[in-house]
């Protein structure tokens, strides 16, 4: 397997469908990123599948279900499946999310929110710290998106901040998350990308939303079901330009288009980086 | 407060009530929006469960397979964030709940469903090959015992629904089949990144079944013969390591046990 290379440029979450065109090399993608869980199994073609992708792509494991803010610590046999990927495919990046996820024993298979007070904060910084010694790796936080405001001690970029100070972790920013908690929660979205440490902050994601089947555009829903929306590529230009170039992905879960309908998409996000005064050849890929 | 906070969320998830939550919302009116999560509880759990069992989505239709997955999902909800092979005892539940999809034959369609599912992802293992029986005296040859490789497992259903099954993966079930209460026996694995399966004869998978007990080739050729006098051992144990689906547990003629 070729030495672990960073990302650069606009990669994209690989999904089933994707990896047959992925290999075939039909059209160039510098990087992808797959969602560890996917790929915590015994054997078979998946991960034959991953070994091919990882020889010829950097990649990056994205984990949803370790539960870092949880009540107990991340489970020590889930952490082992991670290493083991880790360790395996020498992912250039490895990432997880600020939330919790599973309580006595049951995962429930969602990002739920965590209130942001001290308590949660070392609660979530405790998990990272799990995390991060069981691979030995920093590794990245996502930001979650917010559908209602829970009672809390401070904003969301101080919680995200103070976590990476006292962890050494670094932050995932996903601006589609940022834009949905600004629309769903009232907050002022370039404000809290301007309140991020912007040192801290190794890699952007980008989704589509869909508006709640019953609270319509009051309520939007971060279903990754969607192309990006012009208002999150807009707010993607700011956080750039506030940035500079970052490994940037652009994520599809659901209602997958076919391969090249979501290149031409990615290709408008290598379109924001390559605009970028600052962008050099390698940020662009 | 913390620990209270996650006892209630956890609550709510399980039972939709979020009353519970109230003091922590900063805004009451906002509340019926913690739904968004127990939605995406249930979607997540209803969309694997429906990926790891498409021919019975297929069979039963959208409303009524999310009925009876969401009653799975309130009995079993996952236990481990990789939720890749979840569902393991969906089956059952089919099979308890009747009344919901009304087809007696549908527990073995989740069967097999469940079979694929666990052979694709399961452990790639060292197994020899027809080889390995070149040069074998018949004495140490009767005295093999083998083992199921992860790759392949036999399957037995109440009802002949394999064809039928076949059909609903190809997507190619087009018209009405006849399902009979009949007892099958299966051998099912993966070669090559595929699920490949067959029908087995009653000497067939007494023997197969007797290897995977883990007794002596003699004995399981013995339950075989015994069914039918015909049966060829040796081709029957060759088919088996031509495709990979055994592992040696006694001392290989070669050198040290596989």
């Amino acid at each position: 397997m070729p030495k672990e290379r960073t990302p650069s440029g606009a990669g994209i979450g690989l999904k089933q469908p994707y990896v047959a065109p992925a290999l075939a090399g039909a059209e160039a993608c510098p990087w992808f990123e797959v969602h560890t869980e996917n790929y915590m199994v015994a054997g078979g073609p998946r991960l034959d599948q991953l070994t091919r992708i990882r020889e010829r792509y950097p990649l990056s494991f994205h984990g949803v279900g370790a539960s870092l803010g949880g009540p107990a610590p991340p489970d020590p046999r889930h952490l082992e499946g991670v290493k083991r990927l880790v360790d395996e495919f020498e992912p250039a990046l490895v990432s997880e999310h600020a939330v919790w996820s599973s309580a006595k024993g049951v995962y429930f298979a969602d990002l739920l929110p965590l209130p942001r007070t001290e308590d949660a904060l070392r609660r979530l910084a405790d998990g990272i710290d799990h995390y991060q010694d069981a691979i030995g790796r920093r590794i990245l936080i996502e930001n979650p998106t917010n559908y209602l405001p829970f009672v809390s001690e401070m904003d969301e970029p101080e919680f995200l901040n103070e976590v990476a100070r006292r962890t050494g972790c670094g932050l995932l920013l996903d601006v589609s998350n940022v834009y949905l908690s600004a629309r769903n929660c009232g907050i002022d979205a370039r404000a809290y990308i301007d309140a991020l440490s912007a040192d801290d902050v190794g890699e952007i994601h980008i989704a589509g939303f869909e508006a709640d089947a019953n609270f319509g555009e009051r309520l939007l829903i971060d279903t990754h079901a969607a192309p990006v929306s012009e208002a999150v590529w807009d707010l993607l230009d700011f956080a750039l330009a506030q940035l500079g170039p970052r490994p940037l992905l652009l994520e599809r879960d659901g209602k997958l288009p076919d391969f090249e309908t979501l290149m031409e998409e990615r290709r408008r996000a290598h379109t924001a980086l390559a605009r970028l005064p600052s962008a050099s050849e390698r940020d662009i890929a | 407060m913390l620990d209270a906070y996650y006892d209630s969320f956890s609550r709510f998830l399980r039972d939709g009530t979020p009353d519970a939550l109230a003091d922590y919302c900063g805004d009451k009116a906002e509340l019926a929006y913690l739904h968004v999560y127990r939605n995406g509880f249930l979607k997540t759990c209803t969309d694997v469960l429906r990926s790891n069992y498409s021919s019975v989505h297929q069979l039963v239709g959208e409303a009524c397979f999310t009925a009876v997955a969401h009653r799975y999902v309130q009995a079993n909800p996952p236990r481990t964030a990789s939720l890749v092979t979840y569902g393991d005892d969906f089956a059952q539940l089919i099979e308890a709940t009747r009344d919901l999809h009304g087809l007696a034959y549908l527990a073995c369609i989740a069967k097999l469903d469940r079979t694929w599912t666990e052979l694709y992802f399961a452990e790639d293992a060292e197994t020899p090959d027809a080889g390995a029986l070149a040069g074998m005296s018949a004495e140490t040859l009767m005295a093999l015992r083998c083992r199921l490789a992860p790759n392949a497992q036999l399957v037995s259903l109440d009802f002949s629904a394999l064809e039928a099954w076949a059909r609903l993966r190809q997507g190619a079930l087009r018209t009405q089949m006849e399902i009979r209460r009949s007892p099958l026996q299966i051998l099912m694995w993966r070669w090559d990144g595929d699920i490949l399966f067959r029908a087995l004869d009653v000497a067939e998978h007494a023997f197969i079944a007797g290897l995977a007990a883990g007794h002596a080739c003699a004995e399981a050729a013995l339950a075989a013969t015994e069914l039918d006098a015909t049966f060829d051992v040796a081709a029957g144990l060759a088919s088996l390591l031509r495709d990979r689906m055994l592992i040696f547990e006694t001392q290989h003629p070669s050198g040290g046990t596989r």
